[in-house]
């Protein structure tokens, strides 16, 4: 943000300096694969080609927006689901010590192990997959939710019980937000866990999708086709995470700033947690 | 400080029940391993009354104002309320915690952390956000509504708290070590606007402190707790009326009297 | 899969009530709290029955509870399931090393040197956003189902956590032990070995632990996709096969990997670095 501010000629020195590496890096690829004959590692030119037609006359536009659908629906539905099952949770100790174990061990379970049962039994079609995407990313927003609503401080707890807060408003206004940098935590790492979800359950099994996409040109052997897919993933991997950063920022102003400007403001113990 | 004007939804307010505690006694756990912190006391404040309570590190002076405010419930004994029992906490009774860092919820902005218990209540927008102001006003922070909790100093941020206090109906101020953690040129300050506050609005406060000069200079009463579990050891009246000064009651002979008695019955 | 995990284990989890010395009722609370639990796992187990019975979801997803423990007993004592354990565990392990031993480098590497650190920064970012799965067809036309194709992939999607939690280690230097640092001109070589290691060793820690769980998942991803041997394939060719509880068994295993190895790098991590647990924290 403070890059703005900056006069247009550092300004493009700080893009240089960000870009030239990767820049740098495309390049040599280009030249080097040129007059590559190697059936596996086609041209970097012969990839754009592929990715050129494959956007204006193949089915990327479609692939991409359907995996973009799953992708947001199913991380929506798991952030609601995880946060309010965590709120929850997390408010009731008692409950919270039943239920540890389980979590600990769903938690567990490589979620890539669970796609051949879900797609296997569901079917193939667009509503099993925004499930599956669902149920790999409600844990780390449920475990991110319990431990954020924990670690709410005791003198916020007193103070809603001195003045009286209510449930529901002690719930929204309070808990949540109090919660919400570790529920912000979780959601990220949901992300990585549901793009990664989202191309496998499209790989395993699909007839549309970026995932498909690729294991489609893979299969047939049009090895061009198979890499620029594989770079639109990576691009929309990328842009998802911007996404992120941005509806971060937008829920979490409070937090950002209130970390800046003092050390103080800290009402509940260290968000660091999240990761540690 | 700014004398606060125009204080009028504060105008109604004056504690008219007394705040007592009777044969209170306090244990924490259970069964054969329960300790006994608080031992049979009993501590009373009058209406528009400043009471202090002393005591060593770990004697038990937080449990008690928990007990006061109705957070903790008392073993044995009872905290009356005028002539109503109290069971938890309750609208006439406020509390400004030491760690005002906490309190204060960061997420919103410091009208809104005033106005949040009121939103609890029910009361309407307008209504809370007029109450609010002239809190903040009472409290010489005018202009710090519209202004988060962490943009403010930690002297703003303790007079943010004592507004919200004040905003929930409260004719009892609890305050536990309210001004540990800010400088000291800002604790006179703070000492003198809880003075202005008792006198203004004619409410009683309770502050548990560790600092004696800050007890005998608030205090109409100073009760001494010490020992284990912790009694009252000593109640010390302290003579100055509601008007005080810094300056000048700090070097009356009665200042130093009372200070030199509560430090012996603390050392002792 | 680029940060993979978060996640304590239970032991960690802060826990804000802490009774004091009240061990009688204490361990009463914990019969109490055990049969709370057996009866959750009670109460799973007959809704599970109740689906089956009631056949409101396909029974290829619900297979009768007593057809998977079987299996699950059975497995146990196959060699085949040990040596398919073996190679999806050692497949992990082996791309989890090689993402340490070119993250750990390259992350201080990177942490020291601001330019550098911008310069790659855009590099790191894309990397560490990739699905490394999506390039699954493209490495299986290369290098075949193979466990070398395994490693690869793992390999290449373990190294970012590891990279970047590394450098974050490295260039989140104290304030106040930097200027120290400058103060007393402190000569770089020392500086290095004495401030910039041991300040990066935790986060570059707990992005190895990250890594592990992210490698495991990778693994059997990869294994589930391409039927390359181990657990993933196996598990994948049970559920083709038509044998739903052979492959929920694999499941509750690869559930029970994910937990050791959970469980092992929180107790090594703990005790490698016990002195510093409580004085740092890792970028969330
Ligand atoms: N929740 C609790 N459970 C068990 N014991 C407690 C609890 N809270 C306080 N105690 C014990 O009760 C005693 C009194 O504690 P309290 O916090 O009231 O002291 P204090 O006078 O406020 O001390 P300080 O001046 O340090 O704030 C202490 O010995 C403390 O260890
Ligand atoms: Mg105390």
């Amino acid at each position: 943000m403070t890059t703005l501010l900056l006069p247009p000629a550092r300004l493009l020195l700080r893009l240089l300096e960000r870009l030239w590496l990767v820049a740098v890096l495309a390049a040599g690829w280009w030249f080097v694969s040129a007059d590559s004959t190697s059936v596996y590692f086609p041209a970097l030119s012969a990839i754009w080609d592929a990715l050129v037609s494959g956007i204006t006359s193949g089915t990327i536009r479609t692939d991409v927006t359907y995996s973009l659908t799953n992708i947001v629906l199913g991380l929506v539905l798991a952030t609601i689901v995880g946060t309010a099952l965590g709120i929850l949770i997390g408010e009731l100790e008692r409950l919270r010590q039943v239920l540890d174990p389980f979590l600990q061990f769903v938690r567990s379970v490589p979620q890539s192990a669970l796609i051949p049962i879900v797609i296997g039994a569901l079917g193939i079609g667009q509503a099993p997959k925004i499930y599956m995407i669902a149920f790999a990313c409600v844990w780390p927003v449920l475990l991110n939710t319990i431990d954020g609503v924990r670690a709410i401080a005791p003198e916020v707890r007193d103070m809603a019980k001195a003045y009286q807060i209510p449930h529901s408003l002690r719930l929204r206004r309070m808990v949540l937000p109090a919660a919400m940098p570790q529920i912000m935590a979780g959601v990220r790492v949901s992300l990585a866990v549901g793009v990664v979800v989202m191309v496998v359950s499209e790989i395993f099994s699909a007839t549309v999708g970026i995932g498909h996409f690729i294991n489609t040109a893979g299969s047939v052997f049009d090895i061009s086709a198979a890499w620029a897919g594989t770079l639109v993933v990576g691009a929309l991997g990328y842009l998802l995470s911007l996404a992120f950063i941005v509806v971060e920022k937008a829920m979490l102003g409070w937090y950002f700033k209130s970390a800046g400007a003092s050390s103080g403001g800290a009402t509940t113990r260290t968000r660091g947690k999240a990761t540690k | 400080m700014t004398t606060a004007e125009h204080l009028d939804l504060l105008d109604e307010r004056r504690a008219r029940h007394p705040l007592a505690v009777k044969g209170l006694s306090k244990s924490y756990g259970e069964g054969s391993t329960a300790v006994r912190v608080l031992e049979d006391l009993d501590v009373r404040v009058e209406p528009n009354e400043i009471v202090c309570i002393v005591g060593p590190s770990g004697v038990g002076k937080t449990t008690l104002l928990r007990c006061l405010a109705g957070l903790l419930a008392p073993t044995t004994g009872a905290v009356m309320f005028g002539p109503t029992t109290m069971t938890g906490p309750i609208l006439e009774v406020g509390v400004v915690f030491q760690d005002y860092s906490r309190s204060l919820l960061p997420w919103m902005r410091t009208r809104e952390n005033v106005s949040f218990p009121l939103q609890g209540k029910g009361m309407r927008k307008a209504a809370r956000r007029a109450l609010a102001d002239q809190c903040l006003n009472a409290v010489g922070l005018p202009d710090a509504g519209r202004k988060y909790p962490w943009q403010l100093s930690g002297g703003m941020q303790q007079r943010a708290a004592i507004a919200r206090a004040l905003a929930y109906q409260s004719e009892v101020l609890l305050m536990d070590e309210p001004f540990a953690s800010v400088d000291a040129q800002t604790r006179f300050d703070l000492e003198d606007l809880v003075l202005h506050l008792r006198k203004r609005l004619g409410i009683s406060v309770v502050v548990v402190t560790h600092d004696i000069d800050e007890a005998v200079y608030l205090a109409d009463r100073v009760v001494v707790l010490s020992g284990h579990p912790a009694h009252v050891v000593d109640v010390v009246e302290v003579p100055f009326g509601q008007d005080r000064d810094q300056i000048q009651t700090k070097a009356e002979p009665a200042f130093t009297e009372a200070r030199a008695r509560i430090l012996g019955r603390i050392r002792r | 899969m680029t940060i993979a995990e978060k996640l304590y284990p239970p032991s960690v989890a802060p826990n804000p009530k802490k009774p004091s010395g009240r061990r009688r009722v204490r361990s009463r609370k914990r019969i109490g709290l055990a049969a709370w639990q057996l009866g959750t796992a009670l109460l799973i187990a007959a809704v599970w029955t109740l689906v089956y019975e009631s056949g409101l979801l396909s029974r290829e997803l619900v297979p009768p509870l007593w057809d998977v423990a079987r299996e699950f007993v059975t497995l146990a004592g196959t060699a085949a399931f040990w040596a398919a354990l073996a190679t999806t565990v050692s497949n992990a392990l082996t791309g989890l090393a090689a993402g340490i031993v070119v993250g750990v480098p390259f992350g201080l590497l990177l942490g020291i040197s601001q330019a550098a650190y911008r310069s790659a920064q855009f590099l790191i970012e894309l990397g560490r956003s990739f699905p490394v799965i999506a390039l699954l067809p493209v490495m299986v036309l290369v290098l075949g189902a193979t466990s070398q194709m395994e490693i690869v992939v793992v390999f290449s999607g373990v190294l970012w956590p590891i990279l970047v939690q590394t450098i974050y280690g490295a260039r989140r230097i104290d304030p106040v032990i930097a200027d120290t640092v400058r103060g007393y001109r402190i000569p770089p070589l020392l500086r290095f070995v004495k401030v910039v290691l041991p300040n990066a060793a935790p986060f570059a820690a707990t992005g190895v632990r990250i890594a592990a769980s992210a490698s495991i998942l990778i693994a059997i991803g990869v294994e589930v996709l391409s039927l390359t041997p181990g657990m993933g394939g196996n598990l994948a060719r049970a559920q083709t096969d038509g044998a739903p509880a052979l492959a929920l068994a694999y499941v509750v295993y690869a559930g029970l990997v994910g937990l050791a190895m959970n469980k092992i790098l929180w107790t090594v991590e703990g005790r490698a670095l016990a002195w510093n647990r409580r004085a740092t924290r890792s970028e969330p």
